[in-house]
Formats: structure tokens, C-alpha cells, sequence
């Protein structure tokens, strides 16, 4: 046993490990789904360590947010009283301002167009590894109604979306992902465009806009919001103010830099909404 | 290869998978990562030679691949051609060495951004090699020979143990 052993040098390891790969690489590009019961299972067992490590590492790594002085706090608390008090008096005006809507487009016969979705709140578990992709994982998975393609939303503000599914966990593919591509439009005037996701332009704080029309009437400091067209997105859900508006190279669209709202360093909560989109598919080649 | 070993190696993928995937900022500098899978897997290639070094890197690249990727095999295979490459420097390794082992570790951190920006970006026409060189390759190369050299020094302790621990046993 030893001696076979010895004539297995490193080359032949090499060949078969490469071999091994390149089989994984064929399985998976040609039929993706024998594997998932092999991630699920693995994911499963890794879940659990990077929840502990996680609760551990934050509360470690959060020890300045305990060592804040009373005094600061209490600073604090008194101008969170003011804002809240500011808000409560906003509410209260666009409470009037909703009732009021509601008799109007009764009159009219429309529908809400914004509907409230339904959402579930899950935990940041783990990101991706190395500075390239912007992916994580989420605490839910199948078992808490978690599916494919379900958008996902923070601070009011559009995440990504869900791209793979395992029985308590899932992954999310953000926005700002270098290979996410969004359809959204301007709040205002209804102007479609897609947002893309890039690394190069994030690290300035920033994704590009392309394809707006070049007649469209807008301006900087406008709400981008996804688009009634999406395939996946739930229309309406915000993405962030637009600035630097330019007429592109070509002459044809107009190009524009849009600020995500979400704060994408310091995620750590989000909100899934599992409302997923329906649409009638008419080209099945397009993917967002 | 003793029943340690084998625990060791698993228990040090293992810890690394974690502490690169955590949230929270665990050691994060200037917004970037250093790869320490990659450390772990050029590590092992590196003072233990290519056949463990290639099965180390396979299971790192494979459990990169399960968590992030759609296509199993691609992280792996890149993962196992860096640990097997390393094997090559094995002649050259002295327990006392801290240079070529610290060079080394972040010549390979820069040749895997070339990699990965290669093969996921430039074929996706995504150009802009400057500013990625810049901002993420340059950076994440330093600061990985950096955090490398602490790694390095806390696995080569361990693995002289063993070592020694197996060597004894022999008799």
C-alpha cells in the first residue's frame, strides 16, 4: 500500500485534481442543478459557524460603540426627540395627504399604485470572499419563504437581489455588483434607464446610468426608482438621487451618475420582500 | 500523514473560510481584504511542497466556489494551480527565511488579481485595468504580504510541531 502510494508523485495528483475540476466545471455550466443538494448540505454546516463567528466578531469589533459617554448620548437621544417630533408632524400631514388620495383615486377608479409589500427581516451572515464581487449571505432560506429572485431592501433603499436559494440561508447579489444590471426609471417623469452595477465607479461612491433618453426631461437631484418594466424588481423601490447628467458620446442617450442610498459598507440587517414580481415573459433571452 | 495533520489542516481552512467571510471588519484596511485563503493555500504549498499544497488550494477554491459562485470548479482550479505552483519554492525553504516567503505571498496575491481580473472582467469587457490596479490589486498585494507574515509565522509554528510530534513517533 505504501509503495503505490510512493508512485503517486505530485503530477499525477495535479492531473487528477485538475480533472476533478474540470468535471465540476462541466457539471455545473451543463446541468447546475445535480449539485445544489452538495451546496445546500455544505452551506448548511458552514451557516451555523458563521452566524456564531459573526455575533462574536461584532461584538468585539463594536466595543466603541459601548465606550460612548453618557453625555453623548444623552445629546443624542435629545436631537433624535427633535426629529422625531419634526417627523410626527410630517406623518400626521401626509396621513391627510393619503386619505385624501385614496378619495381621489376612488373617483377615479385607480388602484393604489404603490402597494405596501410584504417583507422579512434577515441578517447579514457572511459576504463574499476577496474585494471583487459584492455578494453575501443571508440568515433565511427556503424553510422561511425565501425564493429566487425576491428583491431585497435597506434603509428604504433597494439591496439586490436573491440568486440562490438553500434551506436556511441565501445568497444576495447586490446593485452594486459588477455584473448587475437594473431597469429603473426617474420618479418624476417616468424616463426608463438601467443602472450598472461596477466596482471601478463604487469605489468614487457612485454607478452609472446609461440609456436615458436623450429627450427626457431630467434634471440633477432626481429620485431613480426601479422600473415598471423590470423583469425582477418590484417597481417603485428607490435607488438613489442622480447627479452629473451628461449627453453621451454618441449623441443617442444621455448618461448620469446615480448615489445608492443604502449604505452598502455597514450592512448588517435587511429586508427581503417576498412579493415576487409578476410579469408575462416575452423574450426569454433577456436577463437582468 | 498523521491523524494531526489531517486536523490541522481542516481546523486552519476552516478558521480562514470564516475570517474571510465575516461581516464584521476583521482586519480591514483602506476598504480592502487581504486574501487569506490565498495566505493559507501559497503557505502550505510553499512549506510543505505541491501535493499538499494542490489538495489544500482545491478545498479552498471548492468551498469559495460553493459559497459564491454558480459554476463549481473555477475558484478550485485556480486555487490548486497556485498551491501546486508554490510547491516549486519548497527547495527553497528554511525555517528562518522571512523574506522570500513574504515576497512570495504577495507576488501571488498580485498574480491572482491579474487572474481574476482577466478572466471576470477584461473577457466581460470591463477595461479599465488602471483603475482596478490602483484601487484593489496594488493594495490588496501589500497589505497581504503584511497580514501574510503573521499568518505565516502562526502556521509554520504549528506545522513545525507536528512535525517534530511525527517524527518522533517513527522510532
Amino acid at each position: 500500500m505504501k509503495l503505490q502510494r510512493k508512485k503517486m508523485n505530485s503530477n499525477h495528483y495535479l492531473a487528477v485534481f485538475i480533472a476533478v475540476c474540470v468535471l465540476l466545471i462541466g457539471i455545473s455550466v451543463f446541468a447546475g442543478g445535480v449539485l445544489t443538494p452538495v451546496k445546500s448540505i455544505v452551506t448548511t454546516i458552514l451557516a451555523p459557524m458563521q452566524r456564531g463567528i459573526n455575533s462574536v466578531g461584532n461584538s468585539v469589533f463594536s466595543w466603541d460603540e459601548n465606550m460612548k459617554t453618557q453625555k453623548q448620548l444623552k445629546e443624542e437621544n435629545e436631537q433624535l426627540q427633535e426629529r422625531l417630533n419634526a417627523l410626527r408632524m410630517q406623518n400626521r400631514i401626509l396621513q391627510q395627504d393619503q386619505v385624501e388620495l385614496e378619495r381621489l383615486q376612488d373617483l377615479l377608479k385607480l388602484k393604489a399604485k404603490y402597494k405596501k409589500y410584504n417583507t422579512v427581516g434577515a441578517r447579514v451572515i457572511s459576504k463574499g470572499s476577496g474585494n471583487w464581487f459584492e455578494i453575501f449571505a443571508i440568515d433565511k432560506g427556503s424553510k422561511d419563504g425565501i425564493k429566487k429572485d425576491m428583491n431585497v431592501i435597506a434603509d428604504n433603499g433597494l439591496v439586490g437581489i436573491v440568486y440562490d436559494v438553500t434551506a436556511h440561508s441565501a445568497k444576495v447579489r447586490t446593485i452594486i455588483n459588477d455584473t448587475s444590471m437594473v431597469s429603473s426609471m426617474f420618479l418624476k417623469t417616468k424616463d426608463n434607464c438601467i443602472v450598472r452595477g461596477s466596482l471601478d465607479t463604487m469605489a468614487d461612491g457612485y454607478l452609472e446610468v446609461v440609456y436615458i433618453d436623450k429627450d427626457a426631461k431630467v434634471k440633477d437631484g432626481d429620485e431613480l426608482v426601479t422600473s415598471y418594466i423590470s423583469s425582477k424588481f418590484n417597481e417603485g423601490i428607490t435607488i438613489g438621487k442622480v447627479t452629473n447628467i451628461k449627453l453621451d458620446s454618441t449623441k443617442l442617450t444621455k448618461t448620469a451618475r446615480v448615489t445608492p442610498i443604502v449604505d452598502f459598507k455597514h450592512l448588517k440587517e435587511v429586508l427581503v420582500i417576498t412579493d415576487l414580481k409578476k410579469t408575462e415573459s416575452l423574450d426569454e433571452g433577456t436577463k437582468e | 500523514m498523521s491523524i494531526k495533520r489531517v486536523i490541522f489542516y481542516i481546523l486552519s481552512v476552516l478558521v480562514c473560510f470564516l475570517l474571510q467571510t465575516a461581516v464584521f471588519d476583521f482586519l480591514k484596511l483602506a476598504d480592502v481584504m487581504p486574501n487569506i485563503l490565498l495566505i493559507l493555500t501559497v503557505t502550505i504549498g510553499f512549506i510543505r511542497g505541491k501535493k499538499e499544497g494542490l489538495v489544500i488550494g482545491f478545498v479552498c477554491g471548492l468551498l469559495i466556489d460553493i459559497f459564491s459562485g454558480d459554476v463549481l470548479g473555477q475558484y478550485a482550479l485556480v486555487y490548486l494551480l497556485f498551491g501546486y505552483a508554490n510547491g516549486w519554492f519548497h527547495t527553497y525553504f528554511y525555517e528562518d527565511d522571512i523574506l522570500l516567503p513574504m515576497g512570495l505571498l504577495a507576488g501571488n496575491s498580485l498574480v491572482y488579481s491579474f487572474v481574476i481580473f482577466f478572466f471576470f472582467f477584461a473577457l466581460r469587457g470591463r477595461l479599465h485595468f488602471l483603475s482596478y490596479l490602483w484601487k484593489i490589486m496594488i493594495p490588496e498585494a501589500v497589505y497581504t504580504g503584511i497580514v501574510a507574515l503573521v499568518i505565516y509565522k502562526i502556521l509554520l509554528a504549528i506545522d513545525v510541531r507536528i512535525s517534530d510530534g511525527e517524527k518522533r513517533s517513527m522510532f
